[in-house]
């Protein structure tokens, strides 16, 4: 006799019901202890997590090893696309600056020759140049003294010399390293200054004692204690540097050298650097 | 003697292609793929394959395989494991009984089923996450773009599971 069957009794078929039930049912039993516990042990969850990621590992880079590839190549594709990107604004820029560059060119020679019209200077650029005293004859006829520098340092005649102090004379011969110096305390020295706070300009010539006014109506009109200082008028010199200090004893005027020889036997040379930068021509 | 032995070992490989194919995709799915340089999705081609088999045809993959490899893509996947086993055995069980809930002749079917049966796994997988740990945090882009791409490359896999699954029963007959 026939008789119907449910899908249930199907699935409990004894055939089935043996092998694939149990399969299944394990299975779900399984996947579900297994929800739980994960839940329930988190710590130990991720312990096993780590381990199994770590057996798994080398299959995952055998197989990942191509995408890795691939993902790289999209990545070097895009970056050569952003470097042209790049190199395209940079050589507009590079374009623009070369035709600024091209601008301030014609505005340099521009200003050149402008200034040549003006008979305008530039303010003369030097350096300093150390040296030493390696001769010093004391002898009253000559106080000249000679340096250790010389052509090779690019001393020119003229060039001031100082001390720590301020100025001590000026270049008058010069050899190969060695050069004589013409000391401001000499009597054949004339060195046009003026007072900063009086601004009175004149001379001083150099004597034993120091420094003798020359060319001066009204010595009284120097204050006392003001600073003497060099001016370019003399075509040797800068402007501005220190020669000495004015002293009133007993209504006698006198400028005292602010720098000796005797002060220090290592001097500084100004140079300047390019003959045409001198204050005047020699 | 050498063309025999290929043709075993390309029979073996193709008799072992539903665990081989799953394996591999599986593995595959522990890197993330970067989608544009801005962010990243989780591929779930794993998920993906073993859907598609169990789709073609359940008898493939037994269950106590499809637990092993639900809890390989919980692994690289999920913070819990035994959900994607949990999920892959109802499919499996849903297919079982009968061969037209997932499959349909025309494609498209097939498609919207998967699409609706994925969201609907990804949205309980966010719930369930997210009452569970309060420490974790979705990303909803990343979210989206994993559903989206996973519903887009399935016509692919489908196809290439479907030729395996033919190539297999063609080899049976």
């Amino acid at each position: 006799m026939a008789y119907s069957q449910s899908s249930f009794s199907k699935f409990l078929k004894p055939t089935f019901f043996n092998y694939s039930f149990i399969e299944i049912l394990i299975s779900f039993i399984i996947s579900i202890a297994l929800i739980i516990l994960s839940f329930n042990y988190k710590k130990e969850n991720s312990d096993v997590r780590i381990l199994l990621i770590d057996y798994f590992d080398p299959f995952s880079k055998i197989f990942i090893y191509p995408f890795n590839k691939l993902t790289e190549i999209i990545e070097q594709m895009n970056y050569i696309f952003e470097i042209k990107e790049q190199n395209k604004k940079l050589i507009s820029k590079l374009e623009n600056y070369e035709s600024q560059l091209n601008e301030l060119y014609h505005l340099e020679i521009e200003n050149h020759e402008l200034k040549n019209l003006l008979n305008l200077k530039s303010p003369p650029s030097s350096y300093k140049v150390s040296g030493r005293i390696i001769n010093d004859p004391i002898n009253f006829a000559s106080q000249n003294i000679f340096i250790d520098i010389g052509l090779d340092h690019n001393v020119k005649i003229s060039n001031p010399v100082l001390n720590q102090n301020g100025l001590i004379g000026r270049i008058i011969k010069v050899n190969k390293s060695s050069s004589e110096v013409l000391l401001l305390t000499d009597p054949k020295s004339n060195l046009p200054v003026f007072s900063l706070k009086s601004n009175l300009k004149f001379f001083v010539n150099g004597n034993l004692d120091g420094f003798g006014i020359k060319h001066l109506e009204g010595n009284n009109n120097l204050i006392n204690g003001e600073m003497i200082l060099s001016t370019n008028s003399s075509g040797y010199f800068q402007e501005g540097i220190r020669v000495g200090k004015v002293v009133k004893v007993d209504n006698k005027t006198y400028i005292k050298p602010l720098a000796r020889k005797e002060d220090s036997k290592y001097i500084k040379v100004l140079v300047y650097d390019f003959e045409k930068n001198q204050p005047f021509p020699q | 003697m050498s063309l025999n032995f290929i043709n075993k070992f390309y029979t073996n490989i193709l008799l072992a292609s539903p665990f081989i194919s799953s394996f591999l995709f599986c593995i595959i799915d522990s890197s993330p793929l970067y989608f544009f340089q801005f962010d990243y999705f989780k591929s779930n081609t794993g998920l993906l394959v073993l859907y598609c088999w169990i789709c073609c045809d359940y008898k493939r993959l037994r269950p106590i395989i499809l637990l092993f490899f639900g809890i390989l893509v919980d692994l690289f996947n999920n913070i819990f494991f035994g959900f994607s086993s949990l999920f892959l055995l109802s499919i499996f069980l849903i297919q079982r009984k009968d061969n037209e809930n997932l499959y349909c002749k025309k494609f498209v079917f097939t498609w919207i089923r998967f699409g609706s049966i994925f969201l609907a796994y990804s949205l309980f997988n966010f719930i369930f996450h997210d009452l569970f740990l309060d420490e974790i945090k979705f990303d909803i882009i990343e979210f989206i773009i994993t559903i989206l791409i996973t519903v887009a490359v399935f016509p692919v896999f489908f196809m290439l599971v479907s030729k395996l699954n033919d190539k297999i029963k063609f080899y049976d007959e």
